[in-house]
C-alpha cells in the first residue's frame, strides 16, 4: 500500500503518470494502425520521449516526497530514455531505407510490401542513379555510393 | 479520500493503460510484415515493460526498482541498435 501523502501531491503524481501512460497507449495504437513502416516510426517515439519523461517526473516527485529529500535517481532514466530511444529509431529507419533501396535497385519489390509509394520513389531513384552511372567518364574512378 | 488511496488507485489505472499499450505493441510484433516492423515493435514492448517496472516501484515505494528499469532500457537500446546494424549490413560485428 502506498505511504501517506498530501492529496494535492498524490493528484499531481497520478495525473503526470496517467498522462505519460496514455501517451504510450496512443503511440502503441498508432504503431498498430499506420500502414507503412516509415509512418510507424513516428508514433513509436511518442512513448519514448514525452511519455517516459512525464512518468519519470512523477517518479522524481513521488520519491522526493516519500524520502523527505530530493531523490534524483529517477532523473537518470528521465534523461537517458528520451536521448537514446530516438537514436535507435533513427538507426532502424536508416537500415530499413537502405534495405528498401537495395531491393528497388535489384528490381524486386518486397513481396506483400505495403510501402508502395516508397517502392516507386526508390525505383525512380535507382533508375536515375543508373542513368548517371552511364554518363560517367571512363577514366574517372566510378563513384561508389556507400551501402 | 486520502492521498494514499488516490495514489493506489491512480497507479493501478496507470498499470492498466500501460498493459493495453504493451498488448498493442506486441500485436504489431506478431503481425509486423517485415523485420524492421518487428524490431520497432520490440523497442516499444521493452519500453512499456520498463515503464511498468517504474510504476510498480512507485506503488510499493521502493526506489530500487528504478535501477532495474535503467538496466532494462540500456539493454533494450543495445539490442535494438544491434538489430538495426544487422538489418543494414547482414552481420553485427564486422
Amino acid at each position: 500500500m502506498a505511504p501517506a501523502m498530501p492529496v494535492w501531491a498524490a493528484i499531481i503524481i497520478v495525473l503526470l503518470a496517467i498522462f505519460g501512460a496514455s501517451l504510450a497507449l496512443v503511440g502503441a495504437f498508432g504503431m498498430l494502425r499506420f500502414r507503412s513502416f516509415y509512418e510507424r516510426v513516428h508514433p513509436a517515439t511518442l512513448a519514448a520521449t514525452l511519455g517516459a519523461t512525464s512518468i519519470l517526473a512523477a517518479c522524481v516527485l513521488y520519491f522526493s516526497l516519500v524520502e523527505g529529500r530530493l531523490l534524483l535517481k529517477a532523473l537518470l532514466p528521465m534523461i537517458f530514455i528520451p536521448l537514446v530511444n530516438p537514436v535507435a529509431s533513427m538507426l532502424l529507419a536508416r537500415a530499413a531505407m537502405s534495405r528498401d533501396y537495395a531491393k528497388a535497385l535489384a528490381g524486386q519489390p518486397a513481396p506483400g510490401s505495403e510501402d508502395a509509394e516508397w517502392q516507386r520513389k526508390a525505383s525512380e531513384l535507382a533508375a536515375a542513379r543508373a542513368e548517371a552511372a552511364r554518363h560517367t567518364v571512363d577514366d574517372e574512378p566510378p563513384h561508389e555510393a556507400s551501402t | 479520500m486520502t492521498g494514499s488511496a488516490v495514489l493506489h488507485w491512480g497507479l493501478l489505472a496507470v498499470h492498466a493503460v500501460l498493459a493495453v499499450a504493451f498488448v498493442l505493441a506486441a500485436a504489431r510484433l506478431v503481425k509486423g510484415p517485415r523485420a524492421q516492423d518487428r524490431v520497432l515493435a520490440f523497442d516499444a514492448v521493452y519500453l512499456n515493460a520498463a515503464l511498468q517496472i517504474v510504476v510498480f516501484g512507485m506503488r510499493v515505494a521502493d526506489p530500487g526498482y528504478l535501477e532495474a528499469a535503467i538496466v532494462m532500457t540500456l539493454l533494450g537500446f543495445t539490442s535494438s541498435s544491434a538489430l538495426a546494424k544487422f538489418l543494414m549490413r547482414g552481420e553485427v560485428i564486422e
